[in-house]
């Protein structure tokens, strides 16, 4: 809550007194209060950031235009790029307005405060037009950068500066059309089906006007035809510039728009009602709109006799409490977040007390839990791990583990790439490199997960290691991540070895046998130490010790995004001089060895809390002397 | 299991969470720490756990040092948070397993033991059900059954009293604790209800703002105290209040 900057200093002027007359109180207050750096420095370092970013946001847009207005090499890639970032602003700011009304913790509080519910969802309305204004400046940015880069007169700067506005317009129209008619698009899995479909068709629009099959003028046109988002673009283009009179019927379809947002807005203020409120450490609530079509929602079937009760008249006001209405006829209705998994995994089950007795006495419950059989990632690993080995492993991996699934999800782009690369017969040295990146990029992001449960969360928000619970050393963790990530990086090498082989050395004798398999080789050792930092960093831990200790671990700790920017010089450097490369490898691996050692030394000292809180701010660092150290 | 503790600090920035604690806790009692909130009593739990590190002092399991690689220490005891802390996609049957195969209890005969304790706490018929769909006091009975079920030498528990367990899964909890005591187990507790602790505790520690400030037999409170059966620790309490600063 925000008070007046006066009240604040007079309020602060009295407890100062009053707490100055009591020494001990005196020293309690002195203990808590900030530093001159805690109370200015960080701020003028987070105003200097922010005008930063705010400057980078607007040069990046500004830059692209001025690309597109003088029609340089990149104007189709620079026009679709602006067209997907619009349209994933508009989806952006749709599901912050979502984010508001629909499994929201300050709901849940509003909810219990004499605030109207239309005054909630006017002022989550309000806040998403402000933060789309940041929309706004892109936009003008944008079509300005244009009308600079093109050299145009002033009236036709006018326009097209103009046309900033109308984008912005579309921008703020899809914000709200879409979570009032189109819920559907907000849910994990439609967005996932959404990226595929844009990713496929860029791939396939890339390989069609590279093979010359399609021109890539067409297939950009037909891009920005059917998003409306490049309808401005459009116009620019064969409106203001080409002056062709007809185009200017797309701001019929504009104006269709910004009717319908008004609809989309009418809507939802009228069907707008909270449907389920939580409370607890983790408040949130739920608000349902109201009534939606049928099938808009595809409820899973529930088959379960235990979820099988019968719909009662209540079950139109509480329809998240029970199973959803499965006779035709009734209205389906939409809830946030989407049930997308087995039902039964969710639920409260109750089992006859014989059938249990006899369960437990099987001892199933103390045995190994099953590993997914055709797993390959799981079943090499199990082999280099011995039988407590397995307990620790099952405990730091949790109840499911789909390793394999995940490495080959990641694997998909990679895949993609070697196709395209083969289709167009190879990209050369520069392609390589580029290949292996993105070879790689996916798999960084996976490294961490493997032993991702050896984190505790508790509903408090804490975390904390399982080695901190349990009588699980961290050394025994830190081991069996590095054999997983051995395993994962003798599945990878010969991957890579394709990549190399397949693109730009080819297989045209022994040397260049060789020379894919060094890079193979080097690039799985290069795996194995990103995936030690992934897992590392996710060890959640506050230091009381002194700051230069904190200040080593910071160091050692450096996070994934830069071990890969490493990655990626040393895999620049792979082809300008081995030696480099090599050193770069050893200082890599060296850097895991030291990073693993440090913890060590430091858990086995006691030097470090092993628990903390994950949403709010740690007990240390809240009391603003010891920083919580991010692994 | 005996429990030593040599002059603990730990500081959280500049506070002093715990000022100078030495305790010597004997095996096979119950011992309550009690104190105003923010005394420092989960600290003090924390730190006897293994998982807050105080920064000056040390702590002693039967004479020996403890450091967190000891894990044939940290075998021998088991902590339940106030939160008690789980694999979201766990069942009930699951938790307790991990606990068990954790400690290495996992000896045939255990699961006479797990049924026994599961119909106690009436949790037989739902140890198929996902844990995050249990209300609270069911997630924090789960947490009970699996160290029971251990049976370590020290049973460390934050707040029992205030999980929101039902009576009965807190009458069970007593009973159980209070043999387990005669079995020679140390049960160390944080709590807030006084006339709670004074019928169960053997010992009882109070803390304000990091120190001790008294850790005695509850019989020699009772000896000490004007106040009758059930006030004692209210009184303890009140005279604390009264301590000039």
């Amino acid at each position: 809550m925000n008070r007046s900057k006066s009240f604040e200093k007079f309020a602060r002027r009295m407890a100062v007194a009053r707490l100055r007359a009591n020494p001990k109180q005196w020293s309690i207050y002195r203990q808590h209060s900030r530093s001159w750096f805690g109370k200015v420095g960080l701020g003028l370092l987070r105003c200097i950031g922010l005008v930063g970013l705010g400057l980078l946001l607007l040069a990046l847009p500004l830059k692209a235009g001025v690309a597109i207005g003088n029609g340089g090499r990149d104007v189709p890639f620079a026009s679709t790029l602006a067209v997907l970032v619009a349209s994933s602003l508009a989806l952006g700011h749709s599901r912050n307005l979502l984010r508001d009304i629909v499994a929201s913790r300050s709901l849940a509080i509003a909810s219990q405060l004499p605030i109207s519910d239309s005054d909630y969802f006017g002022v989550c309305l309000k806040r998403m037009w402000v933060l789309s204004t940041a929309s706004l400046a892109a936009c003008l940015a944008y079509f300005f950068g244009i009308a600079v880069g093109a050299r145009m007169p002033l009236g036709k700067s006018v326009a097209v500066v103009g046309m900033g506005c109308v984008e912005w317009l579309i921008i703020a129209a899809l914000s709200v059309i879409v979570p009032a008619y189109f819920p559907f698009m907000q849910r994990r899995r439609t967005e996932r089906l959404l990226f595929g479909v844009t990713m496929i068709s860029l791939v396939a629009g890339i390989i069609a006007g590279f093979r010359k099959l399609l021109a890539v003028e067409t297939v950009l046109t037909w891009i920005m035809g059917i998003l409306p988002t490049g309808w401005p673009l459009l116009l620019v283009r064969y409106g203001v510039i080409e002056s062709r009179p007809q185009i200017w019927f797309l701001l019929v379809g504009v104006f269709l728009l910004l009717v319908m947002a008004g609809f989309a807005i009418q809507r939802m203020r009228s069907s707008y009602i909270i449907s389920e409120i939580n409370f607890g450490e983790h408040a949130l609530a739920t608000a349902v709109l109201q009534p939606v079509a049928q099938g808009v929602m595809d409820w899973p079937t529930f088959e379960s006799e235990a979820l099988d009760a019968p719909v009662s008249e209540d079950n139109d006001e509480q329809p998240f409490a029970v199973a959803p209405p499965r006779k035709s006829g009734r209205f389906w209705k939409w809830i946030w977040p989407a049930v997308d998994d087995d039902p039964l995994e969710h639920a409260v089950i109750e089992i006859d007390p014989d059938d249990c007795r006899e369960l437990i006495r099987s001892r199933m419950f103390l045995t190994n839990d099953p590993w997914p059989k055709n797993g390959w990632l799981e079943s090499s690993f199990l082999n280099l791990v011995d039988e407590r080995q397995q307990l620790v492993a099952e405990i730091a991996v949790g109840p499911r583990v789909d390793w394999s699934r995940r490495v080959l999800r990641a694997m998909r782009p990679a895949f993609l790439l070697m196709v395209i690369q083969m289709l167009r017969g190879g990209l050369g040295r520069a392609g390589s490199m580029i290949g292996l990146m993105v070879t790689i990029s996916p798999a960084v992001t996976l490294f961490g997960a493997g032993f991702r449960a050896a984190i505790w969360r508790s509903k408090t928000g804490h975390r904390i290691s399982i080695a901190g619970l349990l009588p699980i050393s961290i050394r025994e963790i830190l081991t069996l991540s590095m054999k997983l990530g051995v395993v994962r990086a003798a599945y990878f090498a010969p991957f890579v070895f394709g990549i190399v082989a397949s693109t730009s050395y080819g297989i045209r004798g022994t040397w260049d046998f060789i020379a894919a398999a060094i890079i193979a080789a080097k690039a799985a050792l290069v795996v194995v130490a990103m995936h030690q930092w992934a897992f590392i960093r996710q060890i959640p831990m506050v230091s009381p010790r002194p700051w230069y200790q904190n200040m080593i671990t910071g160091f050692l700790s450096i996070p994934p995004s830069i071990t890969a920017g490493g990655a990626a010089v040393w895999l620049f450097l792979a082809g300008k001089s081995e030696g480099l490369s090599l050193a770069a490898t050893a200082v890599m691996l060296g850097w895991g060895w030291l990073a693993q050692r440090y913890i060590l030394w430091n858990i086995n000292r006691n030097a470090v809390d092993l628990i903390t809180a994950g949403e709010s701010e740690s007990i240390a660092s809240r009391s603003g002397d010891a920083p919580e150290i991010q692994w | 299991m005996l429990i030593q503790t040599e002059h603990l600090i730990k500081l959280y920035g500049r506070k002093r969470a715990l000022d100078d604690v030495s305790l010597t806790i004997d095996a096979g009692q119950v011992v309550a720490l009690l104190g105003p909130n923010g005394a420092g009593k989960t600290t003090l739990l924390r730190c006897l756990a293994g998982i807050n590190q105080a920064n000056s002092g040390k702590l002693l399991f039967d004479g020996e040092t403890f450091s967190r690689d000891r894990v044939d220490l940290r075998a021998r005891y088991h902590f339940v948070p106030d939160f008690p802390f789980f694999f979201a996609e766990a069942t009930v049957l699951q938790h307790i397993g991990m606990v068990l195969k954790a400690y290495s209890a996992d000896q045939p005969g255990v699961e006479e033991r797990v049924i026994e304790l599961l119909e106690d706490f009436e949790l037989l018929t739902l140890i198929e059900s996902n844990l995050t769909k249990l209300s609270r006091g069911q997630i924090y009975k789960t947490a009970l059954v699996a160290l029971m079920a251990v049976d370590p030498e020290v049973w460390i528990l934050d707040e029992p009293f205030a999980s929101g367990m039902d009576p009965h899964g807190i009458a069970a909890f007593r009973r159980r604790a209070r043999d387990a005591a005669k079995r020679g187990r140390t049960v160390i507790y944080s709590t807030q209800l006084l006339e709670l602790a004074e019928s169960f505790s053997d010992r009882v520690g109070i803390i304000a703002e990091g120190r001790v400030h008294a850790f005695d037999p509850m019989s020699h409170l009772r000896q000490s105290s004007s106040a009758g059966d059930g006030h004692v620790l209210e009184e303890l309490f009140d005279r604390l209040r009264e301590v000039p600063e």
